[in-house]
C-alpha cells in the first residue's frame, strides 16, 4: 500500500513539474507548484516514518508556500497598474509604474548657474 | 490492488470534499487574504477564470489552508497517530501565523482530517496513508488540470452558498 501511495505521489509531483515548466507566465505556474509540493510533501512523509520526518514534510511545505507568495506579491508589486495613492507608497514598494512628476525631478543647472 | 485504489478514489473525494467545505467555511474566496493571492486571482481572470475563485486558489497558494492541513495530518496521524495529527495542526497554525495568514483554515482542517481519518481508519478499515495520496489527488484535480475551469466550478460553488 505505501508503495502504491508513493507512486502516486511520485507520479502527480513529476506531472506538475513538467506542466510548471511547460507553462511560460511566472504567476500562471505557481498553482502547478503547488500540486507539486503537496506531492513532494507526501513523499517526503512517506520515505521515512519518523516525528523528525513529519517535522521536516511540513517545514518544507510552509517555506514553500511562502516562497510563493513573495514571488506572486512581488509580481504583483513589480506590474501593478499606476494607481498607487502616492508616490511614497510607490517609491516604498519599488514600483518603476511611477512617473515621477516635475517636482521630484531634479533638473539640470543652467549655464548661468555654474558661471 | 483494486481494494487499494479504491480506498484511495474513497479518499481522494473526502478530502476534496472537507477542505472545499473548510475553505468556503472560512471565506477563503470572499477575498486575498495575502498579498500573493490577489496577484494569483488577476492573472486567473486575466485568463478568463473566476474572481472568487481565483482568490481561493491564491489563497491555497500562499498559505497554509484547509487543503495543507489535511495533507499534514494525514502525514502525522500516519507516523505517530492521533498526536502526529495535532503536532501537524500546531505547526500548520505556527506555519499560517509565518505567512501572515490568520491560520485558522490550516488549523481547522488539519483537526477536522484527524477526526475524519480516526473515524475511517477505525471504524471502516481505511488505511491513513490513503489519505495522503487522496489529498494529493485532491489537490491536482482543483490546481493542476486548469485553474481557469477550476475557478469557475469554486466561484460558483461560493456564490450559491
Amino acid at each position: 500500500m505505501i508503495e502504491l501511495v508513493a507512486a502516486v505521489c511520485a507520479v502527480v509531483a513529476v506531472y506538475a513539474a513538467l506542466r510548471a515548466v511547460l507553462e511560460k507566465n511566472t504567476l500562471r505556474k505557481l498553482p502547478f507548484v503547488n500540486v507539486m509540493n503537496f506531492a513532494v510533501a507526501g513523499v517526503i512523509a512517506l520515505i521515512l516514518p519518523h516525528p523528525l520526518t513529519l517535522a521536516a514534510a511540513i517545514a518544507y511545505f510552509v517555506g514553500a508556500t511562502l516562497e510563493a507568495n513573495a514571488i506572486a506579491s512581488a509580481l504583483a508589486s513589480r506590474f501593478a497598474p499606476c494607481s498607487a495613492p502616492s508616490d511614497e507608497v510607490a517609491l516604498a514598494r519599488l514600483t518603476p509604474c511611477s512617473v515621477p512628476s516635475d517636482e521630484v525631478t531634479l533638473a539640470r543647472p543652467a549655464p548661468e548657474d555654474e558661471s | 490492488m483494486i481494494l487499494e485504489l479504491a480506498y484511495i478514489a474513497a479518499a481522494a473525494v473526502i478530502s476534496l470534499i472537507l477542505f472545499i467545505a473548510l475553505d468556503i467555511f472560512w471565506k477563503l474566496p470572499k477575498e486575498g487574504g495575502v498579498s500573493g493571492a490577489d496577484a494569483v486571482s488577476r492573472e486567473i481572470v486575466a485568463a478568463g477564470g473566476d474572481k472568487n475563485g481565483g482568490w481561493m486558489l491564491g489563497n491555497i497558494i500562499c498559505s497554509p489552508d484547509a487543503s495543507a492541513g489535511t495533507l499534514l495530518a494525514a502525514c502525522g496521524y500516519w507516523i505517530c497517530g492521533v498526536p502526529g495529527g495535532i503536532a501537524a495542526a500546531v505547526l500548520v497554525f505556527i506555519g499560517a501565523r509565518i505567512c501572515a495568514d490568520k491560520g485558522w483554515a490550516g488549523t481547522s482542517g488539519a483537526l477536522a482530517a484527524i477526526v475524519v481519518i480516526w473515524a475511517l481508519s477505525t471504524f471502516a478499515g481505511f488505511p491513513p496513508e490513503a489519505f495522503i495520496a487522496g489529498m494529493v489527488i485532491a489537490i491536482l484535480l482543483v490546481q493542476g488540470i486548469s485553474a481557469r475551469h477550476a475557478s469557475r466550478i469554486l466561484g460558483s460553488i461560493w456564490r450559491k452558498i
